[in-house]
């Protein structure tokens, strides 16, 4: 169980994280997800007292990090796995860490052979792999055999397999009843790997809870039209029906608060040809986009597909740079 | 604590540049005190100073302090240059716990690599003396002083060297201070005060005056410019504690 509660921290005049409060619960994967930059890493890292917050608190089973005599037996992290002495072995890195909290030299044996690196162990960890490395950080997390787990971004670099790896690994781990807190930017990784989902943006906690409920709040339906009128068509079905339009890049326009029968009605009255007309259900990734759109803090302007506007006034939403208007 | 201090030993002796470096440190200090006892002239060494003869073989040490020097800032500004002080840190949040770990590392460490390769240098020095019939008087004057005192100093070098690199945090500009200010801006202040007929100021330069637990003060009348061996060496005490707090202060309020 992690409770995290008022966490603040503020780098000069960035505001990184604004009074998150959330709480993570023991035996689920629990993603923790946002655009990049949103502050992710930041959480984590003042979570784990890396970071000095400015305000609030962060306790792992009821209690506070610096409190613990052998931290790493309860609580496991992997941060950067590339944050290891290129000439040390694997061995001895985790030997070196071990040591501080008093774990022996057969647990370190145990958690190689748990990860698979017992062949590689007496190698300098310099000639690793990504796929080596991220192996090594979940062996040193491990280490302790805790009960709670922090990982940030542990897919990031990893081919296929090795995501599919990590995934597995991340739901034995919380089947065997641990809390397991995953940070991610790549939605569709979290969607297959969490049961919850801890969603930020800016700093700010946008949702929180299981994966099923974010995507039933934040999505939508929408009909999506492709017709030499399309434009035309748009203006007719929100004059008279109360919807909502948007215009795409590519000529298509998308429709809100509408259904494809009205939108095909219309379409016969009016004598507009349609060259598609189809229902559209917001995925996962459409959900967050939706979720954080407010709250990224990097973005290319009018490079990517604009998300769904919310519902709101009948009207034209704000067509994308280089769209009709 | 001292799983804190077994894991810092164990980082030293895991990592190959380290070892290689502390072989490096007794070799530099051995191959001078071997090259002077043998080639210098019997006449010569005969008319020396017991003093001056052991100082003599000991020129190599300046070298095997500094690198000591080095390797005690690499102790925590390599943590920072690899990423692996986080890993430290998860294991032990109270960071100042993790300082002092380091500190007890440095000081037993330095004590133990400059002991080695004092005994090495007058040892294999003096075999060669004795076989020339100019042997070394270990026990006369300030001699034993001399020995004792190149230990104590490298000792407060490597922490200096531990509380500067804390401070700094990184691995090229702690490397590079801890070399030039005792061997050149030292010097440099020095001459300028000279110059300016304030020389009497450098003896407050922390490095000369730690350097003083070494001299021979036989010829020195007790109210000269220089400050005396054990104030001296005191003195220089005072500026590495005030780093090693700084270092510390930086240590536990600064973002890993």
């Amino acid at each position: 169980m992690i409770e995290v509660a008022g966490l603040s921290k503020r780098f000069g005049s960035v505001l990184a994280v604004s009074e998150l409060t959330f709480a993570v619960a023991p035996g689920r994967v629990t993603g923790f997800l946002g655009p990049n930059g949103a502050g992710k890493s930041t959480t984590l890292r003042c979570m784990l007292q890396l970071d000095r917050p400015d305000a609030g608190t962060c306790t792992f089973d009821g209690k506070r990090l610096s409190d613990m005599r052998h931290p790493l037996r309860e609580v496991g992290a992997l941060l950067d796995a590339r944050a290891v002495h290129p000439t040390r072995s694997a061995r001895n890195h985790l030997r070196a860490v071990g040591a501080a909290n008093a774990i022996g030299r057969a647990r370190v044996d145990e958690v190689l052979d748990m990860v698979g690196l017992t062949e590689v162990a007496g190698k300098r960890v310099g000639g690793f792999s990504l796929g080596m490395h991220q192996r090594l950080g979940l062996a040193t997390a491990l280490l302790g055999d805790p009960p709670v787990l922090l990982f940030d971004e542990p897919a990031n670099g990893l081919d296929p397999e090795g995501i599919l790896w990590i995934r597995t690994f991340m739901r034995h781990l919380a089947g065997q009843g641990r809390t397991v807190l995953v940070s991610s930017h790549l939605l569709a990784e979290m969607s297959l790997a969490a049961d919850d989902l801890v969603v930020i943006g800016k700093g700010h906690l946008i949702s929180q809870g299981t994966v099923q409920a974010f995507v039933d709040a934040a999505a939508g339906t929408w009909v999506h039209v492709r017709s030499p009128h399309a434009t035309h068509l748009a203006s007719l079905v929100v004059h008279l029906r109360g919807a909502t339009a948007r215009a795409n890049p590519d000529g298509s326009v998308d429709l809100f608060n509408t259904t494809t029968d009205a939108v095909g009605e219309l379409a016969a009255r009016a004598s507009v040809v349609l060259h598609e007309l189809s229902n559209h259900q917001a995925s996962l990734e459409e959900a967050f986009l939706e979720a954080t759109r407010d709250a990224q803090e990097y973005r290319a302007h009018g490079a990517e597909p604009a998300p769904p506007p919310p519902p709101g006034p009948p009207g034209w939403g704000p067509p994308p740079a280089g769209g009709p208007s | 604590m001292i799983a804190l201090v077994r894991a810092e030993i164990l980082k030293i002796r895991s990592v190959r540049s380290t070892l290689i470096m502390l072989f490096v440190v007794v070799g530099l200090c051995l191959v001078p005190a071997v090259l002077i006892s043998l080639l210098v002239g019997a006449d010569d060494l005969a008319v020396m100073e017991p003093h001056d003869k052991a100082s003599v073989l000991l020129v190599g040490v300046l070298l095997s302090e500094t690198m000591l020097a080095v390797l005690a800032a690499l102790v925590i500004t390599g943590e920072y240059r690899f990423g692996t002080i986080r890993t430290t840190f998860l294991g032990e949040p109270r960071r100042v716990r993790v300082f002092l770990a380091k500190l007890v590392t440095v000081i037993g460490l330095s004590a133990v690599m400059a002991t080695v390769m004092v005994t090495v240098t007058i040892g294999v020095g003096s075999l060669i003396l004795n076989a020339r019939d100019v042997g070394l008087v270990l026990g006369s004057g300030q001699v034993p002083r001399l020995l004792y005192g190149t230990v104590l100093y490298a000792i407060v070098y490597a922490v200096i060297a531990l509380g500067l690199g804390t401070v700094l945090r990184n691995s090229a500009a702690s490397i590079v201070l801890i070399i030039v200010i005792p061997w050149i801006v030292e010097n440099i202040v020095a001459g300028i005060l000279s110059a300016l007929h304030h020389g009497s100021w450098g003896r407050w330069l922390p490095f000369q005056a730690g350097q003083r637990i070494t001299a021979d003060v036989s010829g020195e009348s007790v109210l000269g410019d220089r400050l005396s061996p054990w104030a001296g060496y005191g003195y220089c005490w005072l500026w590495a504690i005030a780093l090693c707090a700084l270092g510390a202060w930086f240590l536990h309020h600064r973002d890993a």
